[in-house]
């Protein structure tokens, strides 16, 4: 296995085995605290107060990092990947790497603007 | 608590039959809730896509340890499938959901009469994971870094074979995108047949490419829900761990049951759903 390969492979293993972890610790804290996880109506994310309710172990702050961490995961391997191919000279597949996380940021920009 | 624990059993039980089915999970987690839980069908889709990345991120890093998805591929084809996610998910929050529900009957349906047909054909034993790393199948194996002899599909070939028909690959890819945003689905449904049957890659390494691609194009319009206060965390977390779950467990039981009448026990369920999510879309 070429060493991008095998470092992409990492980063999608430990990245869903952390996304998954914090997932299920908040979904544990989450019913635990009596709360139905079909209620109607959850907290919105708020980056800001995110470590507070890390520390004070809010359910909803484990499922939003969780939230975060799987959405992020296939992002780093784009990343690593881009980083990989540009550093092995190989610059058109690089530039596509780029071309998705320009994507990503303008999937990022409309989200915020239409929310 | 029981609550949690049922989507959490849905969601394993989505995850096991998915990867059994080799179908991604989304098109089994939508009905789940919607039907199952009457969850909203965009709240829904929105949950799903989270699921369907956390199951193309855990079974990717499968594929490239065994050389079977070509990363290069996913790479010039995610360009238009994140693409077409973006878009899908910018027109999700346009559409009524009726129309959604309408949409998802028909892929249902499609789905189905696709399993049905499979069905029918005589099925391979399955081959030992080794039988990737061998000519054709492999992804990246084997290539000189730096080394580019041209034109792009050299640089996305893989060993045995040379990718043709990049226009028709990237079209399509670009409508796989804005189906798994409108839907909630993984879009292999498209995806493979397309890698397979038009740009003539080995089904093999067709099927670990789409997989590989699903998690940044369901990651592209997961992103627009998630601003626009599409995801709910309290429903993603239990499904999610349970989906993950069941489709560890899946990989492992799909050597020892014969797939074939699963297959045809799931054509029903699947015609069943299709039925309740018409009925949905006709209000």
């Amino acid at each position: 296995m070429s060493s991008v390969e095998a470092r992409i492979a990492r980063i999608l293993a430990v990245g869903t085995r952390v996304a998954v972890a914090l997932l299920a610790t908040g979904s544990v804290l989450l019913v635990a605290g009596g709360t139905s996880p079909l209620a109607p109506d959850w907290p919105p994310l708020d980056l800001a107060s995110l470590p507070a309710d890390l520390v004070a172990l809010r359910p909803t702050a484990f499922l939003w990092l969780g939230l975060i961490a799987t959405i992020a995961t296939p992002l780093l391997r784009v990343v690593a990947s881009t980083w990989g191919f540009g550093r092995a000279g190989e610059r058109r597949l690089a530039a596509l790497g780029l071309a998705v996380l320009v994507v990503i940021a303008l999937a990022v920009v409309a989200g915020s603007l239409a929310g | 608590m029981i609550v949690g624990l049922l989507l959490a059993a849905g969601g394993f039980g989505a995850g096991v039959f998915g990867s059994l089915l080799g179908l991604g999970g989304g098109i089994l987690i939508v009905p789940l809730l919607t039907v199952g839980f009457g969850v909203p069908f965009r709240e829904a889709v929105g949950v799903s896509l989270v699921c369907v990345i956390v199951t193309s991120s855990a079974a990717a890093g499968v594929y490239l340890e065994r050389h079977t998805a070509n990363l290069r591929l996913g790479m010039l084809l995610e360009v238009f499938t994140a693409s077409g996610a973006l878009l899908g998910g910018l027109v999700a929050f346009l559409l009524p959901e009726r129309v959604l529900a309408g949409l998802f009957a028909a892929l249902l349906a499609y789905t189905a009469f696709s399993m049905l047909r499979r069905s029918r054909a005589p099925v391979a034993p399955p081959s030992p994971p080794a039988a990737a790393d061998g000519p054709g199948a492999a992804g990246d194996a084997g290539r000189d870094p730096g080394v580019s002899s041209g034109s792009l599909a050299d640089d996305v070939a893989g060993p045995g074979y040379r990718p043709r028909r990049l226009g028709a690959g990237a079209g399509g890819s670009l409508g796989a995108g804005v189906l798994s945003a409108l839907l909630g689905v993984g879009g292999g449904i498209v995806k493979v047949p397309l890698m397979h049957l038009v740009m003539g890659v080995p089904l093999k390494v067709a099927t670990a490419t789409s997989n590989l691609m699903i998690g940044v194009t369901a990651a592209a319009s997961a992103v627009v829900y998630l601003l626009r206060g599409g995801i709910d965390p309290y429903v993603v977390g239990p499904t999610a761990v349970g989906v993950f779950a069941g489709a560890l467990v899946g990989s492992r039981l799909a050597t020892r049951i014969d797939v074939r009448i699963l297959r045809l026990l799931f054509v029903g369920v699947l015609a069943l759903t299709a039925a309740q999510m018409a009925l949905r879309a006709l209000g």
